[in-house]
């Protein structure tokens, strides 16, 4: 079994980013420091789970960027991954996910694979589109925002928790090869010293395929169809405007209908021994249609 | 070390020179519209208001796409919000969501009516969407706006935060169109409904193969109350320093009975008894909860910052003129522990919540692997 792991090495975003240049957004000072996603640590620790429960299965990790980004697959490599693949672009910051994605699956496309995992979101762009894009890309199927994954080996199969709004979670099915990216809540990444990394960096060429993307192969996908143009400030969020709703009165609702407004909270206060307020406070939650 | 070069000629097709996009684009703006539980998903009535707007500015027609399969009483309150005309698709596999049927459904609509611009949501939905989308339509696409505008040209301008919203970067799409966009849900504002409009109706016919949909949805499982995010939970039980350390896991027994979650004021959290991911309040996070219960929190305005959309706020202090009391539906003057082991009493009795809130028992065989690290319950890990 194969498991291939996307990663991506980002600016670290807990240190203050400031704009450059016209859209280019930097750390300037001391220097700019780079870490691996960490929705990407999550995946590629939960495929060294997976390999760990399955057996016989490797793990590659996978990135597409300049020669620093080595140091990202070396990471990978100390927390476990068996092999690497480095996509060498000196262009990487001016592409969009869909050309990353074509990029990896250009790659992928030569290797055998059953599962590609990769980070939800990045914490610099944040589009949460490679991922989707590469699934169509390979044509296989695809799982988003995974916080749970287990494999049947034998079956060829996958089920994955994943997460929906207002802490809802859905469980779903699918056949092998996948793509599933994954929330950084699936798992609590193991700490990688600096020592462990800076050995496995030495070794690395060993296990390391480094794909050298010329440049006009990159220009060849013609120009971005995103430009970013510049930085604009926050929009403010939006005020909130009362509107009707089933919880309140008839009388509260024709008369927000007829524009006298919303209905001023008015506080009931209770004092007294405690068996009687809590027996008021159970029969306010009943009256609210709270409790049962 | 292997070294290879990759030929031009083995890489996909990039988007930018994809198929499709020679037939001229119509000056409609449409939003893929989310149909869930309670109607409507709030997020795509938000995107409905911006396209309104949209629309007007290029003297177009606002049109909502509504997908699924017994979907068309909906169609009145797209209207209300906006959209002058409804394209509807029916279809049984389009019950429940499933991105292969609705990617397929929706870019069969696309292409026969050529929108301008396609606004989604940025629900977990949208953005399993979008991409997929995009790609097969071979459109430009820009997630999690805050703002879009049509520029003098036609060419989509927007607005989108990046780097944990340190910055906003305005991106411009120079592909033709049709445009994609996904908005971030909350950040747009609901407009008022119209309560009079009416939207024009087409019912679109699609072909879908059950093969095509390769996921299987098992089950959708309702939050547990104890691990769910503070900010997405329907009830909320939060103490604060009046509760004291002896008497939280009093509180934290009624939590478990009512189904409710439990968070804490800053003070709880700087006294170790909650954790850092929730604590309710300004630096903390805000909830949008049915019911929010205040033990023993004075109301500070750092923490009603963060109880502001709260539906009903219930509160028990011992101070009568605490500020809290200002805020909450119903005020309870009495000594936070003596009310709970009331509180905790008559729910003994009544037998209120005597059903076990369900956990994923069945997955603790999944995750037991490489978890070492004990995690306060409800306690995302983020970074390591």
């Amino acid at each position: 079994m194969e498991i291939i792991v996307c990663v991506k090495h980002i600016l670290d975003t807990r240190l203050p980013v400031a704009i450059v240049d016209e859209g280019v957004v930097a750390q300037k000072e001391p220097w700019p420091v780079y870490v691996l996603n960490p929705a990407d640590r999550c995946a590629l620790e939960e495929a060294i789970r997976l390999r760990g429960e399955i057996g016989d299965c490797r793990v590659t990790a996978m990135t597409v960027g300049p020669a620093r980004t080595k140091s990202a697959l070396a990471h990978c490599l100390a927390r476990g991954a068996d092999k690497a693949v480095h996509l060498i672009s000196d262009e990487s910051a001016r592409l969009d996910s869909f050309s990353v994605a074509s990029l990896l699956n250009a790659e992928l496309r030569t290797r055998d694979f059953d599962l590609v995992i990769c980070g939800y979101k990045t914490e610099d762009d944040g589009a949460a589109e490679v991922g989707p894009v590469l699934a169509e890309l390979l044509n296989i199927v695809q799982i988003t925002n995974v916080v749970k994954l287990a494999i049947a080996p034998q079956d060829k199969t996958l089920v994955a928790e994943r997460k929906l709004e207002r802490g809802y979670r859905q469980v779903v099915s699918a056949g092998l090869p996948a793509l599933v990216t994954v929330d950084s809540s699936i798992c609590q990444p193991y700490y990688v010293t600096r020592r462990a990394a800076r050995f496995s960096e030495k070794g690395m060429d060993a296990n390391t395929t480094t794909v050298i993307v010329q440049d006009d192969t990159v220009l060849a996908f013609g120009p971005s169809v995103r430009q970013v143009t510049g930085v604009a400030p926050p929009r403010p969020r939006p005020k909130k405007i009362e509107q009707p709703d089933a919880d309140m009165s008839a009388a509260d609702r024709l008369a927000m209908a007829m524009g006298i407004g919303a209905p001023k909270k008015s506080t009931e206060r209770a004092t007294g021994d405690a068996e009687g307020l809590a027996d008021d406070i159970i029969s306010f939650l009943r009256e609210k249609g709270l409790l049962p | 070390m292997t070294e290879r070069e990759v030929p031009p000629s083995e890489m996909n097709v990039p988007c930018s020179a994809g198929t499709g996009t020679t037939a001229a684009t119509t000056s409609e703006v449409w939003v893929i519209a989310e149909a869930g539980d309670g109607g409507i998903h709030e997020s795509s009535l938000e995107a409905l208001g911006e396209a309104e707007r949209l629309a007007r500015g290029i003297g177009g027609t606002c049109c909502a796409a509504l997908l699924g399969e017994r979907v068309s009483h909906l169609i009145g309150q797209l209207a209300q919000y906006g959209a002058g005309r409804v394209y509807l698709v029916e279809h049984p596999l389009l019950a429940s969501y499933s991105t292969d049927a609705f990617a397929a459904a929706t870019g069969a609509a696309i292409n026969k009516y050529r929108p301008r611009l396609v606004l989604l949501a940025a629900t977990p939905y949208g953005r399993e969407l979008a991409p997929r989308l995009a790609f097969s339509l071979s459109a430009p696409l820009v997630t999690e706006c805050t703002k879009i505008d049509l520029n003098e040209k036609g060419e989509m301008v927007a607005t989108r935060p990046a780097y944990g919203d340190a910055v906003y970067t305005l991106v411009r799409s120079t592909a033709p169109p049709p445009y994609l966009a996904s908005v971030r849900p909350g950040f747009l504002g609901l407009g008022q409904p119209n309560r009079s409009r009416q939207a024009e109706l087409v019912t679109v016919a699609v072909d879908l193969d059950s093969a095509s949909v390769r996921t299987r949805v098992l089950e959708r499982i309702p939050p547990d109350p104890r691990t769910v995010d503070v900010s997405d939970a329907a009830v909320v039980i939060s103490g604060g320093r009046g509760v004291g350390a002896e008497n939280w896991k009093l509180l934290e027994e009624i939590a478990a009975k009512l189904g409710a979650a439990v968070s804490g004021s800053r003070v709880a959290m700087d006294a170790g008894w909650v954790c850092r991911d929730r604590v309710v309040g300004q630096t903390g996070k805000s909830v949008s909860a049915k019911l929010y219960l205040a033990v023993g929190i004075s109301g500070a305005s750092r923490h009603v910052a963060g109880i502001k959309n709260a539906k009903t706020i219930v509160a028990i202090n011992n101070d009568r003129n605490a500020s809290i009391f200002g805020l909450a539906d119903l005020g309870l003057v009495g000594d936070a522990r003596e009310v709970l082991e009331a509180i905790n009493k008559v729910v003994q009795e009544s037998g209120i919540g005597a059903e076990e809130v369900s956990g994923l028992e069945h997955w603790s065989a999944v995750r037991n692997g490489r978890q070492k690290v004990m995690i306060p319950l409800g306690c995302e890990p983020g970074r390591g």
